[in-house]
């Protein structure tokens, strides 16, 4: 997967509100005026957060219907989670490998502290 | 459909660790080319070379070669450093993976460093896409736009 659909995915996500907006469009498709209620925000306000999403794939917007329902779309989510699921490995290895290097590192500390006495 | 994965908060990672070693050592671990070179990566993987101008605008640079062959490099910039507590890095939009071997781009990862006894525990979070930042920028353009506009009406009143 590109870094540029991922890093627009990402910046997608980091609104407070636009993860809540998708935490409730994972339990069925619904309209803009419903999706507006909870947040307090206005309907035009809540349409700025979708065309974000819609940007960055996560959601589709039916073109037929006048209420226009949105949908959750997964396959950018589940892209996000493998990657997320890869950089954690990255640092999980990277942190056993580390462990490794310190206990290495105090051993040789260890014995050049006892050479010199 | 809360499936485990399917977090929608996945915007950001955070890791922690409590390795049984000094912080001073740690520190010097994660700082040092030399030492950087031989545990950052995956298992199997090798440093090819790493170069880190330790200071704030300095940049960070590491490549790592993939046990297929594939070299993968890191690209950041220091944007904090607080001796034995903290480091900040900002990827670099740079091509590649999209890991950045650790650092991606556009991201902000902060490492912190707290003793824990007579151990050492590290702290990972990884902010991706550095969106607070480019409001912040957005922000600063708008007030000084202002600024200007008032500046402007200022004068006019004068005249």
């Amino acid at each position: 997967m590109p870094a540029d659909s991922l890093s627009c995915t990402f910046a997608a996500l980091a609104d407070p509100t636009r993860r809540a907006i998708l935490a409730r469009l994972a339990s069925g498709e619904t309209s803009v005026g419903k999706l507006a209620e909870p947040f307090h925000i206005s309907a035009p306000a809540v349409t700025k957060h979708l065309n974000v999403l819609e940007r960055a794939g996560l959601i589709s917007r039916g073109r037929q219907a006048q209420w226009r329902p949105c949908k959750l779309e997964a396959k950018p989510m589940r892209e996000a989670a493998t990657f997320i699921e890869q950089y954690r490995q990255h640092w999980e290895q990277s942190f056993d490998r580390l462990d490794n290097y310190l206990q290495q590192l105090q051993a040789q500390e260890k014995k050049n502290g006892r050479k010199r006495k | 459909m809360a499936a485990k994965g399917n977090d929608p908060s996945a915007s950001e990672v955070l890791i922690t660790r409590t390795f049984d070693a000094p912080r001073r050592l740690v520190w010097q671990a994660w700082t040092d080319p030399a030492h950087i070179m031989r545990w950052w990566g995956p298992s199997g993987f090798v440093n090819q070379s790493c170069e880190s101008d330790l200071k704030v605008g300095g940049n960070f640079r590491l490549e790592m070669r993939a046990p297929d062959g594939n070299v993968y490099p890191c690209i950041g910039t220091f944007r904090e450093i607080v001796e034995y507590e903290r480091i900040v890095y900002e990827g670099e939009a740079a091509e590649g993976h999209p890991c950045g071997a650790g650092i991606p781009p556009h991201a902000t990862v902060t490492i912190s460093f707290a003793d824990q006894g007579s151990k050492t525990k590290l702290t990972l979070h990884t902010r991706f896409a550095s969106l607070e930042r480019k409001q912040a920028a957005a922000e600063a353009r708008f007030i000084v736009s202002w600024e200007e506009a008032l500046d402007r009406l200022g004068q006019a009143l004068q005249t």
